[in-house]
């Protein structure tokens, strides 16, 4: 079995806590946007999307602090990986059946990405991360500079997320310029 | 040599998350400008009837199927205001209480009037949910392409001459009541409205993405 260093554990760790906890407070925020877009993606009965609506955001902020805490680092790890599949799932459902002017919500309004193909690459990659964080650690103790690499990793990560999401939500704006000028 | 490596390494981390934090910035400026050069705006407005041009006529029938005409000087003095939406649009359903409101307000010359495309099956539900049996619904892609609507929910106010007094992006209860307001004050953009409201504040971002209203008023 392959063991990874404590270093890659947490600073994937700390990465993906933040991104989560931030698409749950972005969709907190305004939840009955969200709650627009859960019923656009048309996979939950109508009478349980409020449910599913309020459901999504209270799981992604408990992984995100069980995936901070030793005792239930995996099983945090599992639930967001369960999380993501199903949001795959229901991406993809829509993509395949046409529906690509709804809004993901996958930050609240705060950002409107339509929906493509980029958001299954993106969730895949995050699933491949927590897949990572699922794996045995090695025993090394952490040592102060280590602690530095985690928090400055971690946050770039999560910086250049935020930056990839906005990239392809400025996507299908740009391509309205192009059609616009041809 | 080896504080001088951890110093470099820390150093470097730094650097590196300003330079990702840079590179966010700049991506999200792009976004804005986007909003701000994209919509229909000075591309094809030129095209869509403007602020004080008479309406093409639309000879339509509703799904009650009762027949409408839009955009034709009217003997009963009433004003049309034509709101398009879409059963996918959540700020659609967030507006539609407010719609009512505002059109029940200024029932006694202003008729309401909900446009969409697609299919009738979908907006039967939509109507059903939120209770538009009341207002005249019709399914007509030709008139979102003859006013240019690229975003919803988007207003278009017609008045009683067939003149279109007002349009734009509708999002806020605010936005809409610039469109109500424009046939009595005169003013027909959000952003003219808005500049009244608070007259040193710069442009609100919500007011920017209807930028394409501004231009159009000055050509028009």
């Amino acid at each position: 079995m392959i063991a990874i260093d404590p270093t890659i554990d947490w600073t994937i760790s700390v990465a993906l806590a933040l991104i989560f906890v931030a698409s749950a407070v972005m969709k907190l925020i305004d939840l009955n946007e969200f709650h627009g877009a859960v019923e656009n993606y048309r996979i939950v009965p109508e009478q349980i999307s409020g449910l599913v609506a309020g459901a999504v955001p209270i799981a992604e902020i408990a992984g995100a602090i069980g995936l901070m805490l030793p005792a239930t680092h995996r099983s945090a790890a599992m639930l967001l990986s369960m999380l993501l599949i199903v949001f795959t799932a229901s991406i993809a459902i829509n993509l395949l059946r046409g529906r690509r002017n709804i809004d993901c919500g996958c930050f609240g309004p705060a950002l409107r990405q339509q929906l493509s193909w980029w958001l299954p690459a993106r969730n895949a990659a995050m699933i491949a991360m927590l897949a990572i964080v699922m794996l045995p650690a090695t025993e090394r103790p952490l040592a102060p500079l280590d602690i530095a690499t985690i928090a400055f990793a971690a946050a770039t990560l999560a910086v250049l997320y935020s930056a990839a999401n906005y990239l392809v939500a400025n996507a299908p704006h740009l391509r309205a310029l192009e059609i616009a000028d041809a | 040599m080896h504080d001088a490596l951890v110093i470099s390494h820390v150093v470097l981390w730094i650097a590196v998350l300003a330079l990702s934090a840079v590179v966010l910035a700049l991506i999200r400026q792009i976004g804005v400008l986007h909003e701000r050069i994209a919509p229909m705006g000075a591309l094809t407005m030129d095209k869509g009837p403007k602020v004080g041009d008479r309406s093409p006529v639309f000879e339509l029938t509703d799904l009650a199927h009762q027949p409408l005409t839009l955009g034709a000087p009217r003997d009963d003095l009433r004003s049309s205001l034509l709101m398009f939406v879409s059963p996918t649009c959540p700020v659609c359903k967030k507006l539609l209480p407010i719609v009512k409101s505002v059109v029940a307000a200024e029932s006694q010359w202003l008729d309401l009037i909900f446009t969409s495309d697609g299919e009738p099956s979908e907006q039967e539900g939509f109507i059903r949910k939120y209770q538009l049996g009341q207002y005249s619904f019709v399914l007509s892609s030709e008139l979102g392409m003859t006013y240019r609507v690229s975003k919803l929910p988007y207003a278009v106010l017609i008045d009683h001459e067939g003149i279109v007094r007002a349009k734009g992006l509708v999002n806020t209860r605010e936005h809409l009541e610039s469109i109500v307001a424009a046939k009595q004050m005169g003013i027909g953009s959000i952003q003219e409205y808005l500049k009244n409201l608070h007259p040193h504040d710069s442009m609100e971002p919500a007011a920017a993405i209807a930028n394409g209203e501004k231009g159009n008023q000055h050509h028009g």
